[in-house]
């Protein structure tokens, strides 16, 4: 393959261009039962190339799922005609790294026998119900494995690739009492088989959709809010432009003009660490073949940079913090790594406050330009050292004001379930929840 | 078009049937993409790129076997069938199978023919130049999608079909700014067709539209919380149906019980003023197709009427699990998906009143004239959408801009409180994630009352 990719930037140098060029295949394994039937067995395989080409300034993008001799011819001859047609673009260029990087991350072999693994899906619902008479059924439960291989090669001979895989698991149980309907999604991810939580994943989810069968309404008020860590990270996913200096660029970040100005509380630091060592996944490179760095985002509550690209660093005069996000099909981006909150010092807390578990359409209901928020929200009301589940509420609130007006409850770090988010526990002071309660 | 020789095709039927399946189809599919991004007065990127790949299906019993390649070959396809067939421990004799072309309605479409990126770049130039005479806009963000996907579906049955289905996309992203005060506006029509779409279109209306949007919601007050009457107007309103109940007749959910609905047909779900179909059939819109992607010719399917829940969306498995009729309601993103009941065109149909009727009949509420997104839990019926431009209602009579606002509710709930049905009936385009990937559906209703609903907000 990289013998195919070396003969792609040949035909871009003999154009007198430069270029980079991805490639990208995965395998993957998915089931997905309902009560005792395997509903769904799907084994995959896929790959996709593409390049970028940038000739006279001017970049032009293409791919391909097809690797015969026409689309490799199709793929430098249309990037060719997208760059002839793109503006100019000075900022655009092709990192001038060299030498090779490998990164792997295969740190167990599987040898789980697929049959072991159907086993295990099929009989879940039992296993449920073992632990749970009001457990009804299980709408979503499956499993997934997948392999990825990465390469990367550019026009000054630069080339890394990466492997890493993943093991999934999944399951929302429905709980019926009492005419009451309840459900709570959660998953578990491990680099082998061996590492996935079953019993967590049912153990957490029960506790829940357990909880929630006797759930209450909240009053319509103002209240402190706790929100679980996987919560918080649905929150800096959908805010991710805050940081992006590509967003910079495009006039699209709200914290455009706040560098070295507070936009969090003063206590809290924020670095994005692609090695840290408690996270699930960990990369050297960037999709530029640059080496990753970890950063500092935010020191005592002050914004210190934002994530860049080669393109964005050079248009802004900042430094390249080696954040480039690009996949085979789209165009330069940036993406953060692991983000890492830390605070220092907490603050006691006894107060009556919201514990938020679940966001239900925070996607569409959050505007990245203004910080303004309204979703659905289920959770625990924490009131004189009750613990009271709640749902059919709604949060509302502006997450700019909202990292600021906060304290710290606890300083141990929690992950969200993927692994890639830490923080400690934060209170969050006075958002508006709307209830049916009176 | 054949993308694969149709007795490699034959082929690898066969040997699925032979390994013990009870049905086997194939799905090739050849989709050539190309998008443009126009940002900051430039034309940004230009991606231009081919999807290639075949996926083979087995069931038996129901239980489904998938997988897929990226090759062609006769030896890859093979393997990947032996691989999957293999589950069912089974052998029997192998079968002959003759394809008979199947002949459809053909959807219209737009028609538009090979447009050269220069006419486009020159459209999208424009459309920038007309936003930014909007001393407020300080952005605006253009991206146009157009996808040329060709299809070829072979089943154990003989069928063989194959449709050709271009869509064009054109999204508009405008930032406005005053003083310490944002906003931004969005909206993003779609066809199924080429560039005749975009050479139809009132882009005066669509700019003003998104102005008037940008303005409004920049001085807006944070929205009221609490219950109350809500007006919903109509086009991208059509979410609330879409993801209250359009995902609940979907027998990807019903055949799991896992829908509030599963076992209602027949029954009243919802209030007797209300009708609504799901229509895969209609000229030119988003969802449109002339055949599933199980290579069943698509029909209009009435959901609803007068509250009666009258059928489901259901594709082949759907159907082998519940005896529910197949609507041509089989749909996937691509060959990386086995296809699953999908909703296509959905709407409530129109009603007798006027919007005015609507609001006047409401007091005190909440106008809620364009919407944004949502989702929904089958399971329980919960959902939620977000209002990117809404109005207090006072007395009667619209009154202030207000912002940051979310509907939740129960979808069972909420089908028995539409209680009045406005005349002005139109669609709108959008993209509905699920388990078969995500595909372009468009949404649709007239303006419509919902007597109480939960409103999120921040006041």
């Amino acid at each position: 393959m990289r013998d195919l990719l070396e003969k792609t930037l040949e035909e871009v140098r003999k154009e007198k261009a430069s270029g980079d060029i991805i490639f990208q295949s995965s395998k993957s394994l998915k089931l997905s039962a309902f009560g005792k039937e395997l509903t769904e067995y799907k084994v995959s395989g896929s790959q996709l190339l593409g390049l970028r080409l940038i000739k006279n300034n001017k970049v032009g993008l293409a791919y391909t799922e097809s690797l015969d001799r026409d689309s490799l011819n199709y793929l430098v001859k249309t990037a060719l005609q997208n760059a002839e047609a793109s503006s100019e673009n000075e900022y655009e260029f092709v990192s001038f790294n060299e030498g090779e990087v490998h990164d792997e991350e295969l740190s167990h072999q599987d040898e789980v026998d697929v049959e072991i693994k159907v086993k295990k899906v099929t009989s879940l619902l039992e296993d449920f119900k073992k632990r749970d008479s009001r457990v009804e059924s299980l709408p979503y439960n499956g499993y997934v494995e997948n392999e990825n291989f990465n390469m990367y090669l550019n026009t000054h001979n630069r080339f890394t690739s990466r492997k890493d895989q993943f093991f999934q698991t999944w399951a929302m149980p429905l709980l019926i009492d009492d005419g009451k309907k309840s459900t709570y999604y959660d998953y578990s991810i491990a680099s082998g088989y061996q590492g996935l939580e079953w019993d967590r994943l049912m153990d957490e989810t029960l506790a829940v959709a357990g909880a929630m069968l006797k759930s209450t309404h909240l009053k319509t008020s103002k209240y402190h809010v706790e929100f679980s860590a996987n919560c918080l990270n649905s929150f800096f996913q959908k805010f991710s432009s805050l940081f992006s200096a590509k967003a910079v660029v495009n006039k699209m970040n709200a914290w455009e003009k706040l560098l070295e100005k507070k936009v969090m509380h003063e206590s809290l630091t924020l670095v994005d660490d692609s090695f840290f060592k408690e996270a699930f996944s960990h990369y050297r490179c960037d999709s530029e073949g640059n080496d990753h760095k970890k950063v500092s985002l935010v020191e005592d509550g002050i914004l210190k940079t934002f994530l860049h690209n080669s393109s964005t660093a050079k248009q802004l005069g900042h430094s390249n913090t080696h954040h480039a996000l690009r996949g085979p099909g789209s165009s330069l981006g940036i993406g953060r790594t692991n983000f890492i909150i830390t605070g220092k010092e907490t603050h006691h807390f006894d107060e009556t406050y919201v514990e938020i578990i679940q966001l239900d359409g925070l996607f569409s209901g959050a505007n990245e330009v203004t910080g303004d928020f309204s979703c659905g929200v289920k959770g625990f009301l924490h009131k004189e050292g009750e613990k009271i589940p709640f749902a059919d509420a709604t949060l509302s609130g502006n997450f700019f004001e909202m990292l600021k007006n906060l304290s710290v409850r606890d300083l141990k770090l929690q992950a969200d379930t993927g692994m890639s988010l830490f923080t400690p526990k934060l209170i969050f002071h006075d958002l508006s929840i709307a209830g049916q309660g009176a | 078009m054949q993308l694969v020789s149709q007795s490699a095709v034959a082929e690898v039927i066969s040997t699925g049937l032979s390994l013990g399946a009870d049905f086997v189809d194939v799905f090739i599919e050849k989709t050539h993409s190309e998008n443009l991004s126009f940002k900051n007065s430039k034309m940004s990127d230009i991606q231009s790129g081919i999807q290639y790949g075949i996926g083979i299906r087995l069931i038996k019993g129901d239980q489904v076997i998938y997988g897929y390649t990226n090759s062609d070959q006769k030896e890859e396809l093979l393997r990947v069938t032996t691989l999957l067939g293999q589950r069912f421990k089974e052998q029997r004799n192998s079968a002959t199978i003759n394809f008979e072309t199947l002949s459809y309605p053909q959807v219209g479409l737009l028609s538009g023919g090979v447009v050269p990126l220069e006419q486009k770049i020159s459209h999208m130039r424009f459309l920038d130049e007309a936003f930014r005479k909007d001393k407020l806009v300080t952005q605006v963000v253009l991206d146009f999608i157009n996808k040329d996907q060709q299809v070829e579906i072979y089943n154990s049955e003989g069928l063989y079909a194959y449709e050709r289905r271009p869509y064009i996309r054109l999204t508009n992203n405008i930032i406005l700014q005053d003083g310490n005060l944002q906003t931004s506006a969005y909206s993003a029509p779609g066809a199924r067709g080429g560039w005749d779409f975009i050479e139809k279109m009132d882009h005066q209306k669509n700019i003003d539209d998104l102005l008037r949007q940008g303005h409004t919601t920049l001085y807006a007050k944070p929205c009221p919380a609490g219950s109350m009457p809500v007006v919903i107007d109509n086009g991208f309103g059509g979410v609330i149906f879409h993801e209250a109940c359009g995902h609940l007749l979907e027998t990807t959910s019903v055949e799991k019980k896992a829908s509030v609905f599963w076992d209602k047909k027949g029954e009243m779900i919802a209030h007797p003023n209300l009708s609504a179909s799901d229509d895969g059939t209609l000229d030119s819109e988003w969802g449109s197709l002339s055949i599933d992607d199980e290579g069943m010719p698509t029909q209009k399917t009435k959901l609803i009427e007068n509250g009666v829940l009258k059928n489901f969306l259901c594709d082949r498995v759907g159907h082998l699990k519940t005896g529910h009729p197949r609507t041509g309601s089989g749909r996937r993103q691509s060959y990386k998906f086995a296809p699953a009941s999908r909703m296509r065109n959905t709407f409530i149909e129109a009603g007798p009143y006027s919007r005015e009727e609507l609001i006047g009949s409401i007091g005190n509420g909440l106008y809620a004239k364009k919407m944004g997104g949502g989702s929904v839990n089958p399971a329980t019926g919960e959902f939620n959408f977000s209002v990117l431009e809404a109005y207090l209602v006072k007395d009667g009579k619209i009154g202030e801009a207000v912002k940051g606002a979310t509907l939740i509710g129960r979808g069972e709930d909420i089908m028995t409180k539409i209680s009045m049905v406005g005349s002005d009936l139109s669609l709108m385009a959008g993209i509905c994630g699920s388990v078969s990937g995500m595909i372009p559906t468009t949404v649709g209703q007239p303006p419509l009352k919902v007597d109480e609903i939960l409103v999120g907000g921040r006041a």
